[in-house]
C-alpha cells in the first residue's frame, strides 16, 4: 500500500512538472504583457525601460528557469498586475470556489443519486421518464442560461435571494444550485445504469430469493455495488467543476479563482494565470489519488487483487 | 422501499424549503449606496495600476495635488495653489491641516515621496509616463514644493490630477504590501471591510478637508457580466451600474425606480488609415473618399440607438468638454463622390485591403467594423476584415503591426488634449501610424505652449489640418451610459471617475 502510494505520488509530481511546463510555454506564445500594464500613451522609452526592469527581455529559457525556481522555493513570483504574490492571490480566492464547488456537488450528489435509484428501480415508468427527462434537461440547459433565469425569478421577480456576490448563505443558493444542475443530471444518469446493471446480478435475485428485506438489498447489496464507479465519476466531477466555475463565477459575480484565472489570462499576467493552473492541477491530481485510495476501502476485490500491494 | 425513498426526499425538500423561506429581499439600506463595475479594482496601492475601474475607486480613498470638477475644469486639490516661476517650474503652496486616515499629517514630504516612488523606474509603475517630464521635486519648506520639468509643459498640472498622495510615514511603516492591503489617503472616503474580488466598503471621512460627504456608506462591487449588472439593479442590489448598453435603455426607463443617466465620452473611436506602409492609402483621396463612403450618421442611430456624437477630428470633442467653442468639420456621406476621388487616385475599379478590429473592447466594436466593411465594399473597396482579442491586438497596434485600416478607440484619464495629439500623431510614437510632418509639428508646438487660449488655437488648426488630410476614417465620440436607481441625484461625468462625494441622496 505504501510503495503504490509513493509510487502515485512520483507519478503526480511528474504530470505537476508537465503542467508547469506546458503552462509557462504556452502562456509565453501568446506575447508580451507590457503594452496591457501600460497606459496606452506610454512612450516608446518609457516601454522598453519597463520591459527591462520587468524582465519581459531575457531569453525564455531564462525566464523559465526563474519561474521553476520559484516553484521549487513555493513563492510562485509576484502578480504584474497587483504587486502582490501569485499565490496569495490564488489562496484568496480558492475557499470561494472551494465553498461554491462543495456545495454544488454536494446538491449534485445528494439529490442525483435518489433520483438514480428510484429511476432504477421504477424502470420504465412514467417516474423513470420524468427522472431521465429531468437528466436531460440538466444536461442541455446552458449554465450560462440558467444562471441568467435564476437570477430574473428569484433576484428581479421575486425578491427573495441577492443577484451575486459572496456575502452569506443566502449569496451561495443561486450560483450552487446552477452549478450542481449539470453534474447532478450526468450524477443520476449514472447512478441509474449502475443500479440497474447490479440489480440484474445474480446475488441480488439471491438474496432477494433468500427473504433478505428489500431495503437491505437494495442499498447493502446493490447501491453499493453501484457506488464504485460513482465515486470515480464524482471525484472528478469535482475537479470539473473547479474548473467549470468560471461560467457560473462570472454572472454571480463569485469571487472565485476560476475569475480570477480569466481576468489575469486577458491582462497577460502571466504569474497569476501560471499560479491558478498549478494550484488547480495539484488539487486534481490529489483528487486522483484520494479516489483511488478510497477504491480500496470500498472494493476488496481491488485490495486482494494485488493493486496496492 | 419506494416509500422510503421518497420520505428521505421530501425531507430534503423540507430542509431546502426551511433555508429559502427566511430570506426576503437584501437591497441596500438608504444611506448606502452600491456600486457595480466590470471588474474589480486591481488594487489599492495607488501607483499601481492605470486602469479605469481602479483609479475610479482609488479617486475616493487618495487626493491628488489637482483634480477635475465636473466641468472638468483643473481645480485645486493637495495643492492649494500653483506659481509659474519659470516655463519650467512650477511652485506649488499645499493645502494645510490636512490629515491621512490614520492621523499622520500631510506635508511636503509626501508629495515629494508619492512623486519620486512613480518617477522612481525601479518602483516599475506603470504611471510614470503620466509625469516623465519632471525632473527633480524639491521641498522648499512643509507646505511648498517645487517641480521641475526637463522641458516645459503644460499638461503638468493635468497629469497630476491622475498621481495620488501617500502617506510617507504611513509606508515606511507598512510597505507597498501593507499600502495595497490597508490603503490610507486623504481622500473622502476611508476604506472599510473589503473581499477581493467581491466587494469594497467605504466610509465616509467625516474630517474631510472638503466637508464630509453626504454618502456615508458605499460600496464598490465587481460584476462582471452585464446581464447580471442589469438584474442586480432592477433587484435594487445595486444604485449604479457603469457600461449599461444601449438595448437596455428602454426596459430600464420603464422600470420603476430606476432612470439611465448618460454623458458625452472623452472616448474617440476610428479607424486609423496607416500611411507610414506603400498602398493606396498614402494617397490623401483615397482616405478622402473612404470617410465619404461610410455613413457613421446611420451607424450612430442604427447600431449605438443614437448614443454616439459624430467626430471629425483628433481632440476637437476635449476641446468642446472642457468648454472651447470649437466645431469639428464633418465628411459627408457621398458615395460617388468617394468613387470619383478614387478614380483621380489611380483606384476607378477599387482595391483589397486589410481591415484589423477589437472585439468587445468598444461597444459594438465588431458590429461597427463589419458595416464599415460593407459600405466600403459598395465603393469598391474590398476589406478583408481580421476580429481580434484584445490582449493580442493592443499588442499589434503598439508595435505598428496592424493592418492598413485598424479601429481604435482613445480615452485618457487627465483630459488633456495633448493625451490625443502627441500619442496618436507625435514622430516615433509607439501607437501613432500616420506619419506627417506638418502635423506633428503642430502637436509638438501645441504640447509646449505655455498661453492656455494659443494652445487651443494650436489644437483647432491640427483639428482641421486632420481633418482635411484625412487621416482617420473619423467615427464618433461616444457616449456613457449608467443606470442608476431614482433614490440618488448624480450626473456622471466625462472622465468616466465616478466620485461618491458628488452622489447626493434624493
Amino acid at each position: 500500500m505504501m510503495s503504490y502510494l509513493a509510487k502515485r505520488l512520483l507519478q503526480a509530481l511528474l504530470v505537476l512538472l508537465g503542467v508547469m511546463t506546458l503552462v509557462f510555454f504556452l502562456l509565453h506564445l501568446s506575447g508580451d504583457p507590457t503594452q496591457l500594464l501600460l497606459p496606452m500613451d506610454a512612450s516608446a522609452d518609457e516601454r522598453a525601460a519597463f520591459r527591462l526592469r520587468m524582465g519581459f527581455n531575457d531569453p525564455l529559457v531564462l525566464q523559465y528557469i526563474r519561474f521553476a525556481y520559484d516553484v521549487i522555493t513555493g513563492h510562485l513570483g509576484f502578480s504584474y498586475r497587483h504587486g502582490e504574490p501569485a499565490v496569495r492571490l490564488v489562496l484568496d480566492h480558492l475557499p470561494a470556489t472551494f465553498q461554491l464547488t462543495g456545495t454544488a456537488l454536494l446538491i449534485a450528489t445528494g439529490l442525483a443519486v435518489p433520483i438514480g435509484v428510484i429511476a432504477a428501480l421504477k424502470r420504465g415508468s412514467p417516474l423513470d421518464s420524468i427522472a431521465m427527462g429531468f437528466a436531460l434537461l440538466g444536461q442541455a440547459m446552458p449554465v450560462y442560461w440558467l444562471g441568467l433565469m435564476l437570477i430574473l425569478l428569484f433576484s428581479v421577480q421575486l425578491q427573495w435571494l441577492p443577484s451575486g456576490g459572496r456575502s452569506g448563505l443566502e449569496t451561495l443558493i443561486l450560483p450552487a444550485t446552477t452549478l450542481a444542475v449539470f453534474s447532478m443530471a450526468r450524477i443520476a444518469r449514472l447512478t441509474r445504469s449502475g443500479m440497474l446493471d447490479v440489480l440484474s446480478q445474480d446475488y441480488i435475485r439471491t438474496a432477494r430469493a433468500v427473504g433478505i428485506p428489500t431495503r437491505t438489498v437494495i442499498f447493502k447489496f446493490g447501491l453499493r455495488n453501484a457506488a464504485i464507479p460513482l465515486v470515480t465519476v464524482i471525484g472528478l466531477e469535482f475537479g470539473v467543476l473547479l474548473g467549470g466555475a468560471v461560467i457560473t463565477e462570472t454572472i454571480f459575480a463569485w469571487p472565485g479563482v476560476g475569475r480570477l484565472a480569466v481576468d489575469s489570462i486577458f491582462a497577460r499576467d502571466y504569474p497569476v494565470v501560471q499560479a491558478v493552473v498549478l494550484v488547480l492541477a495539484s488539487i486534481f491530481v490529489l483528487i486522483n489519488i484520494t479516489v483511488d485510495v478510497l477504491y480500496t476501502y470500498m472494493d476488496p476485490r481491488i485490495r486482494e487483487g494485488g493493486g496496492f500491494k | 422501499m419506494v416509500r422510503f425513498v421518497f420520505h428521505k426526499l421530501m425531507a430534503c425538500l423540507g430542509f431546502a424549503a426551511m433555508v429559502l423561506a427566511p430570506i426576503g429581499a437584501s437591497a441596500g439600506p438608504n444611506d448606502r449606496i452600491v456600486v457595480a463595475q466590470g471588474v474589480y479594482p486591481v488594487s489599492f496601492d495607488p501607483h499601481r495600476d492605470v486602469s479605469v475601474p481602479t483609479l475610479n475607486v482609488n479617486a475616493n480613498i487618495y487626493d491628488a495635488l489637482f483634480a477635475r470638477d465636473s466641468n472638468l475644469k483643473i481645480i485645486p486639490a493637495l495643492a492649494e495653489s500653483q506659481n509659474r516661476i519659470s516655463d519650467t517650474v512650477l511652485e506649488l503652496k499645499l493645502r494645510k491641516n490636512v490629515t491621512f486616515h490614520n492621523g499622520d499629517p500631510f506635508s511636503a514630504k509626501d508629495v515629494k515621496f508619492s512623486l519620486d516612488r512613480v518617477l522612481n523606474k525601479d518602483e516599475r509603475s506603470p504611471q510614470r509616463g503620466w509625469i516623465n517630464t519632471i525632473s527633480s521635486v524639491d521641498v522648499v519648506d512643509d507646505y511648498t514644493v517645487r517641480l521641475t520639468t526637463s522641458v516645459p509643459d503644460p499638461v503638468l498640472p493635468a497629469r497630476l490630477t491622475l498621481i495620488n498622495i501617500v502617506s510617507k510615514n504611513y509606508f515606511d511603516k507598512v510597505g507597498a504590501e501593507g499600502i495595497a492591503a490597508n490603503p490610507v489617503g486623504t481622500g473622502a472616503y476611508k476604506i472599510g471591510k473589503w473581499v477581493r474580488g467581491d466587494f469594497l466598503d467605504l466610509d465616509a471621512n467625516e474630517n474631510y478637508w472638503g466637508g464630509a460627504p453626504q454618502v456615508k456608506k458605499a460600496q464598490f462591487r465587481a460584476i462582471p457580466d452585464v446581464a447580471a449588472r442589469i438584474a442586480a439593479l432592477q433587484a435594487k442590489n445595486v444604485d449604479i451600474i457603469t457600461n449599461l448598453p444601449p438595448d437596455y435603455i428602454a426596459p430600464i426607463k420603464k422600470a420603476s425606480g430606476l432612470e439611465v443617466a448618460s454623458v458625452p465620452s472623452a472616448r474617440v473611436l476610428f479607424f486609423g488609415l496607416v500611411n507610414t506602409v506603400p498602398g493606396p492609402l498614402q494617397d490623401q483621396r483615397v482616405r478622402q473618399a473612404i470617410n465619404h463612403a461610410v455613413n457613421v450618421d446611420e451607424i450612430v442611430k442604427s447600431l449605438l440607438l443614437d448614443n454616439g456624437i459624430r467626430a471629425g477630428d483628433v481632440n476637437g470633442h476635449i476641446l468642446r468638454l472642457l468648454g472651447v467653442d470649437f466645431k469639428s468639420k464633418l465628411y459627408d456621406y457621398d458615395p460617388k463622390k468617394a468613387k470619383k476621388l478614387l478614380a483621380e487616385a489611380g483606384f476607378p475599379n477599387g482595391f483589397s485591403i486589410d481591415m484589423d478590429t477589437p472585439n468587445g473592447r468598444y461597444l459594438m466594436d465588431r458590429d461597427i467594423s463589419q458595416i464599415v466593411a460593407a459600405q466600403l465594399g459598395e465603393v469598391g473597396i474590398k476589406i478583408n476584415l481580421k476580429v481580434h482579442e484584445w490582449g493580442n491586438y493592443s499588442q499589434m497596434f503598439t508595435t505598428h503591426k496592424v493592418a492598413p485600416i485598424y479601429m481604435l478607440g482613445w480615452a485618457l484619464p487627465s483630459m488633456d488634449p495633448d493625451q490625443w495629439a502627441t500619442p496618436l500623431f507625435g514622430a516615433g510614437e509607439p501607437v501613432s501610424n500616420f506619419d506627417d510632418k506638418e502635423i506633428q509639428a503642430l502637436v509638438v508646438a501645441a504640447r509646449q505652449e505655455m498661453d492656455p487660449d494659443k494652445r487651443n488655437k494650436l489644437y483647432e488648426q491640427l483639428n482641421n489640418m486632420v481633418h482635411d488630410k484625412a487621416a482617420w476614417l473619423f467615427l464618433h465620440q461616444q457616449i456613457d451610459l449608467y443606470g442608476i436607481n431614482a433614490k440618488l441625484d448624480w450626473k456622471p461625468r466625462a472622465d468616466e471617475s465616478l466620485r461618491l462625494a458628488d452622489v447626493k441622496l434624493r
